[in-house]
């Protein structure tokens, strides 16, 4: 083999690691040398500060809260885009009329921007001419305090969440499904499996590694969430969802204190590398299950 | 993968009574159709909003029709402002990301699926590993070595910071599609005398053309809505995209909700346009990234 030949598969992956080296791991090798740093915001003079940044922001109460957001935020949203994405996906799968139109409807807010997302909602829900308010009016009930009260609005950026993220959590379980051999069905039915038992034995078990996958991807997206929010609800009213990546993006990027932000875009990568971990442990356990 | 409406359950139905089996059916057609609304209504009351004029806008009880409709605020969006600007900035931005990418990634692809060397692993998992940093978390680090190199505010600048986002699906969607297409072609191209490069050109880029297709309209809608990197480093009006726009109008008080819900309508309109025409391999390509992926 000469030697261009030998040299041509790294000279064409070239690009595409260049890219990758230096807008995604040199950042995060910087980004913790910044976390170790005081930084002056004016002049960007950096000076060793050892852990102090850390500890500054463990002593901050917004961080403990937007810890808390994040959970509700994450464990909230997920759960209701998986469950719908399993009703749905599994009503498609089932030989309905109009599953293609249903699909090309579910995903036309999915090619939306957060910021289209973001000014539609803000729009349905306003509290003093929005429309929800007004088509609810006859039940007794004002939606518009879903993004307007402290004590609802994350369940407003939950529906808002589902409503975005639906079609992309429904096509990967029907793929799913649809993967599922009909020979399992089959040879289940034989031995006299009906319906609910079909169900609960035969597809969920089978299905459980694209649920698992389904939730993960779900939880990554749901934890760096920022712009949608940003849009929606600017983490308050107050700071009631205001989640660790929208209070890093404020702490940077409104108030300009690079320490303290970086030092908490580390614990934001330290989570979201821990929850990718247990994914892997998991899935690595049901394939040596099965 | 095809979207096809699987057969799985056929055989459980026809076991089931036949008034039970029509009732299921009704509760998972009203289920849908319910959700249907859940999914349209707010998209449709933008456009309705966008349509009314300041008065009307902020009319309660809400206005559902009137003779007043007119586009009076499209026409305004288009003689004032940035508009113009902004539109040449999305379309100019997503283009240029949406080819570069579509270069880069289809190189890589093309490498990993016809060559062996050594490495190769190592770079599938290079790939994979930035998945598990938060874009959030990288922003900082980036922002700060922009402002020292001055690149923020520039059109390259921000193309760059894009192509980390736009490269790995495409890879994964791209290798899977060239392992598709059999060797025998290429083989006889090149026993005629084909140059690598010609054969890039004349024999692969035809054959995957479809792949490219699918996930260069991925690519395009990804950046066309791109709103957090644009934010941060972005500034100046001259380098505001759609999003951006729509953005920063939302919250001035001064601008009435049927301007803004115009320009939302504008903004959107490029994008739900492209979904419409290319759906179907724009679900199949989406399906077949996420479930190899």
């Amino acid at each position: 083999m000469s030697r261009r030949k030998l040299v041509r598969p790294y000279l064409f992956l070239l690009p595409t690691l260049l890219i990758l080296i230096v807008y995604s791991y040199l950042p995060v090798f910087y980004g913790i040398f910044l976390s170790f740093q005081d930084m002056n915001p004016g002049t960007g003079e950096m000076k060793f500060a050892g852990l102090k940044n850390y500890s500054r922001i463990l002593q901050d109460a917004a961080l403990g809260e937007s810890l808390k957001n994040t959970l509700v935020y994450v464990v909230g949203a997920t759960a209701v885009v998986v469950v719908f994405g399993l009703i749905v996906a599994s009503i498609l799968n089932s030989k309905i009329r109009g599953t293609s139109f249903y699909l090309t409807i579910l995903f036309i807010p999915w090619v939306l921007s957060d910021v289209v997302v973001g000014n539609t909602w803000t729009w349905l829900f306003n509290p003093d001419v929005g429309v929800l308010k007004y088509l609810f009016e006859p039940l007794g009930i004002d939606p518009s305090i879903l993004l307007n009260n402290p004590k609802y609005a994350m369940f407003g950026v939950i529906i808002v969440t589902l409503w975005k993220m639906l079609a992309y959590n429904t096509i990967l379980l029907l793929a799913g499904m649809q993967n599922l051999s009909k020979d399992y069905i089959e040879a289940a039915q034989l031995d006299g499996c009906t319906g609910m038992q079909l169900k609960r034995y035969i597809v969920l078990p089978i299905l459980t590694p694209t649920i698992i996958t389904v939730i993960l991807l779900s939880i990554i997206n749901c934890i760096s969430q920022t712009g949608m929010i940003l849009v929606l609800t600017n983490g308050g009213p107050l700071t009631s969802t205001q989640t660790l990546a929208v209070l890093l993006y404020k702490e940077a990027f409104v108030n300009f204190n690079f320490s303290s932000a970086t030092a908490m875009s580390m614990v934001l990568a330290v989570i979201n590398i821990a929850i990718v971990l247990v994914y892997l442990r998991l899935t690595r356990k049901t394939t040596v299950d099965q | 993968m095809q979207i096809t409406e699987s057969r799985n359950h056929a055989a459980v139905k026809v076991s089931k009574g036949g008034g039970k089996n029509v009732r299921v059916k009704t509760a998972k057609q009203v289920f849908m159709i319910l959700l249907t609304i859940f999914m349209v209504f707010p998209l449709y009351w933008s456009l309705i909003t966008a349509l009314k004029s300041r008065e009307l806008v902020n009319t309660y009880p809400p206005v559902f029709f009137s003779r007043e409709f007119s586009l009076e605020n499209f026409s305004y969006i288009f003689n004032n402002g940035n508009t113009m600007i902004m539109l040449r900035n999305s379309f100019l931005f997503s283009t240029v990301a949406t080819l570069l990418s579509i270069i880069l990634a289809g190189l890589a692809a093309y490498t990993l699926s016809r060559f062996q060397f050594r490495g190769k692993n190592l770079f599938n998992i290079l790939i994979l590993c930035p998945m598990l940093i938060p874009g959030i978390t990288n922003m900082i680090p980036l922002y700060s070595a922009y402002s020292k190199i001055g690149w923020l505010n520039t059109p390259w600048g921000l193309i760059l910071l894009y192509l980390p986002g736009l490269l790995p699906l495409p890879i994964t969607i791209l290798r899977n599609y060239m392992s598709s297409i059999p060797l025998a072609l290429e083989e006889a191209a090149m026993i005629d005398g084909c140059s690598r490069g010609k054969l890039l050109v004349k024999v692969v880029l035809p054959l995957l053309s479809p792949g490219i297709l699918a996930v260069g309209l991925i690519n395009f809608i990804s950046v066309w809505n791109e709103f957090l990197i644009t934010l941060i480093f972005t500034t100046q009006e001259n380098m505001k995209t759609m999003t951006l726009g729509l953005y920063s109008i939302m919250s001035m008080v001064s601008v009435h909700k049927g301007v803004i819900n115009a320009t939302a309508i504008v903004s959107l309109v490029p994008v739900v346009l492209l979904f419409l025409v290319f759906r179907k391999r724009f679900i199949n390509s989406m399906l077949d990234g996420a479930v190899k992926g």
